[in-house]
């Protein structure tokens, strides 16, 4: 169950258009529970920062121009799939939405399955919290330049196990290290647009 | 003395054929002298066995091997992961004939495919967009039985119907974008294939079609999958 998400690109291949440019090094890979009403979900909670993973482990809480850039791009594709943001110190909420940047070459799994371990403590979850990812959903072997986003499917959470199943997840990946790579910001905002495109299913109905 | 006897020797050899030259123009042999054989041209291939159904030419000898090149193009639920064809596939071939007209033999193989895309690919639950490299190695093990339809002896052409069964190690890759993965399973495989092989005074080769199917196996992301694909190969042909 523990593979990388590239794992999961498989036989049935088809390839519809699209305008998605990047670098030849980018990768925007997207996951989902089908356990997931996404149709009947209303709203959501996202901090109004990105944790940062740092090379030692460690991982802070930042709010630079390409973390806002990443929350707004999330927040105008939430809306736009009708989708509704409540503030952190709502106790109810459909959705959370957890993004996390890393930016340095690693070659284990993604392991850093805590809301805790990120620094989130919403009112609607508390410490301690951990996520589940869907069948055949995996944890993510970043490398340079990784963006992660995990929505929890707040409704579904076990508070007896402190566990919330991942509905949906996307990862960008990129190489942030070549001279040849363009705009990091311009392209972590087309692979979030990337994402919610190939994801049709995230929408409130 | 010793150069002496060589001349006598060889002043012999030259009379006996000169006698088998007059002996196989008709005439007798002076009395006690035995009549000589002439001299006759060594076959390329050896001589034919005295049954008219037994195989006669080079290839048909009890063992033989080959080496093939060939072009192959993935089928079924490969061509969704793989659709290129590809121009490197090589085997190795030994065939020992158990009679006549059929035989065993044992072939090992190399058979390459890669592909480079872009575009989204969905798996079913997810998808996956950016720049990606496929690749696929697969190293086919099998015993090959044969029939030769032989229809005539000699250097005539030899068609034959066959099939393998085996073993194939196989080697999925994907990259995309930076990311890349492989996985590598065993999966069991049946390949039929028809062919001919032409004779030549130096040499034989052939002409071989395969259809190399392996039965469903895991590869990447856990997923079920069954490479199969058809070869065209020219095969060249030795024995000893």
């Amino acid at each position: 169950m523990r593979r990388t998400l590239a794992l999961c690109v498989l036989a049935a291949a088809c390839y519809p258009d699209n305008n998605f440019s990047a670098t030849p090094s980018d990768a925007v890979i997207t996951v989902f529970d089908s356990a997931t009403d996404f149709a009947s979900a209303r709203t959501y909670q996202m901090p109004s920062d990105i944790v940062h993973l740092n090379s030692d482990g460690s991982s802070t809480r930042q709010t630079g121009t390409t973390d806002q850039l990443i929350i707004q791009k999330i927040q105008a594709n939430m809306t736009a799939r009708g989708y509704t943001q409540v503030p952190d110190s709502a106790t109810s909420s459909d959705f959370l939405v957890l993004s996390v940047v890393s930016t340095y070459q690693n070659i284990g799994y993604y392991t850093y399955g805590y809301a805790s371990t990120w620094g989130y403590y919403g009112a609607w979850y508390g410490a301690g919290w951990g996520y589940t990812y869907p069948v055949y959903a995996v944890p993510y072997q970043y490398q340079t330049g990784t963006v992660v986003t995990v929505m929890l499917d707040s409704r579904r959470k076990d508070p007896a196990k402190k566990n919330a199943p991942v509905g949906w997840a996307f990862a960008l990946n990129g190489d942030t290290t070549s001279s040849t790579t363009g705009d990091v910001a311009t392209r972590v905002g087309n692979g979030i647009d990337q994402a919610f495109k190939q994801s049709p299913y995230v929408e409130a109905k | 003395m010793r150069i002496a006897t060589a001349a006598a020797a060889l002043t012999l050899c030259v009379a006996a054929g000169a006698l088998a030259q007059t002996s196989s123009q008709g005439t007798t042999a002076p009395p006690g002298y035995s009549p000589v054989e002439p001299l006759q041209p060594q076959p390329v291939y050896p001589a034919p066995p005295a049954s008219p159904t037994a195989m006669t030419s080079r290839t048909y000898r009890q063992n033989y091997g080959g080496l093939t090149y060939g072009w192959s193009i993935p089928s079924g639920d490969f061509r969704s992961f793989l659709s290129n064809d590809s121009w490197i596939n090589f085997t190795m071939e030994w065939h020992r004939l158990l009679a006549p007209n059929y035989g065993v033999g044992l072939i090992l193989g190399w058979n390459e495919f890669y592909q480079r895309t872009i575009g989204t690919t969905d798996f079913g639950n997810g998808a996956i967009t950016g720049d990606q490299y496929r690749h696929f190695n697969l190293f086919p093990l099998l015993v090959d039985f044969r029939f030769y339809l032989q229809k005539r002896g000699g250097t005539a052409p030899i068609p034959y119907l066959g099939g393998g069964f085996g073993g194939t190690y196989g080697v999925q890759y994907i990259s995309v974008g930076a990311t890349g993965a492989s996985s590598a399973n065993i999966a069991v495989t049946v390949a039929p294939e028809v062919g001919i092989i032409f004779n030549t005074p130096s040499t034989a080769f052939g002409l071989n079609v395969r259809w190399t199917y392996n039965f469903p196996a895991t590869y990447l992301a856990n997923r079920s999958f069954t490479p199969q694909y058809f070869t065209i190969s020219l095969m060249a042909l030795f024995s000893r």
